[in-house]
């Protein structure tokens, strides 16, 4: 297991496919942050004054997320990041699940839109745990088990 | 590149996104307001809708408006809006002080309905409309209300008009009402309890559609 989890191919890919995924819903919610602040508001979590902010900010933080993971810069605060916000997402879509609410998980924007339910809870944990192996691996630093330098072992190579 | 702690790394992310986030949102077309304005809800005593001279309510019902029927210019640069729907969408969109929402309730919502011949809006979703909604009522999707312009424009802007959505948690009929009261239309009501109301009525549910 640890082998696989350091092979450098392996944590390229599993870099780059959480780096896109979170592109791709960055950029779907930064192309509609109206839409983003109604479906962060159908959870009933945040207060209303701070939903249009959320919105405008964090599609923003996800792409630029998702940009340092494929470029393999900022990997640690980075996939923090990610994680932090994964735990979020879990809660949030846990609490309107227990408390039967049933709404748009607001995941990808308007054109991915899918209901809230335990398959979004289960995607969400196994990108945890994808964020969590980046974090871990500190794939790109220079203390990484290969000991490259900073910048993405395989674009470095 | 130079080497930063984990939180470092992380606050300079946030930071960046907050500067893009607020550029983006200051230059866009549409932007949001950082602090969205406060839904007013305002409930509607009876006395006010009919004992006032609401239309219709008094006086024998005008037949419901047809497209055909309707006053084409309504107001100064109404054709040029007419021709650019995303302008006014755009102005429509722009946030205001303060929102008052007229909520009415079912009794009020079916005896508009009987004596006012009103426009009645179901803001909900076409598969929801489509599995049922209140007889007479044409839908128009909250989120995407800025579609119906020319439709919605070319009407008195004193027509009665009732929306509805789901419940009172649904945005959609809010939407519609903003939507419409941003594009000049003043005699608007929201049935906030919704189509869930209608139903824990036991009220029909209507399924054959009307065309705009």
């Amino acid at each position: 297991m640890t082998r696989i989890i350091r092979n450098p191919i392996f944590r390229f890919v599993v870099r780059w496919f959480l780096g896109l995924v979170f592109i791709v819903a960055g950029i779907e919610k930064i192309a509609r942050p109206d839409l983003f602040a109604i479906a962060v508001d159908a959870y009933k979590l945040l207060p209303p004054v701070t939903l249009n902010l959320f919105a405008i900010i964090v599609p923003w933080v996800e792409l630029l997320c998702g940009i340092f993971l494929v470029a393999g810069v900022y990997l640690r605060g980075g996939s923090v990041i990610l994680m932090s916000l994964l735990g979020a997402f879990i809660v949030a879509i846990g609490s309107a699940l227990l408390r039967g609410l049933t709404i748009d998980c607001g995941c990808f924007g308007e054109h991915y839109s899918s209901p809230v339910g335990l398959p979004k809870i289960l995607e969400d944990t196994g990108m945890l745990v994808l964020a969590l192996l980046v974090f871990l691996t500190r794939n790109g630093d220079a203390e990484s088990a290969e000991g490259g330098s900073s910048g993405g072992s395989l674009h470095s190579a | 590149m130079k080497k930063l702690s984990t939180g470092k790394e992380a606050a300079l992310i946030i930071g960046i996104s907050v500067v893009l986030g607020l550029l983006t949102n200051a230059f866009s077309a549409k932007p949001l307001p950082l602090i969205p304005s406060q839904a007013r809800n305002v409930a509607v005593s009876d006395e006010s809708l009919f004992g006032a001279p609401v239309r219709g309510s008094d006086t024998p019902a005008p037949p419901p408006v047809k497209r055909s029927d309707a006053v084409k210019v309504i107001a100064p640069l109404h054709d040029q809006a007419l021709k650019n729907p995303d302008s006014t969408a755009a102005a429509a969109a722009s946030p205001r002080k303060e929102e008052t929402t007229k909520i009415i309730f079912l009794a009020q919502f079916r005896r508009l309905m009987k004596d006012a011949h009103p426009l009645i809006i179901d803001g909900r979703e076409s598969d929801a409309y489509a599995k049922g909604h209140v007889k007479g009522a044409h839908n128009a999707y909250g989120l995407e209300i800025e579609h119906y312009f020319e439709r919605l424009a070319v009407l008195p802007k004193d027509t009665l008009v009732l929306v509805y959505c789901t419940n009172p948690e649904c945005h959609l009929g809010r939407m519609v009402t903003e939507f419409m009261t941003a594009i000049g239309f003043t005699n608007i009501y929201l049935y906030d309890d919704g189509w869930d109301g209608w139903e824990k009525a036991g009220l029909p549910a209507d399924t054959t559609g009307v065309p705009w």
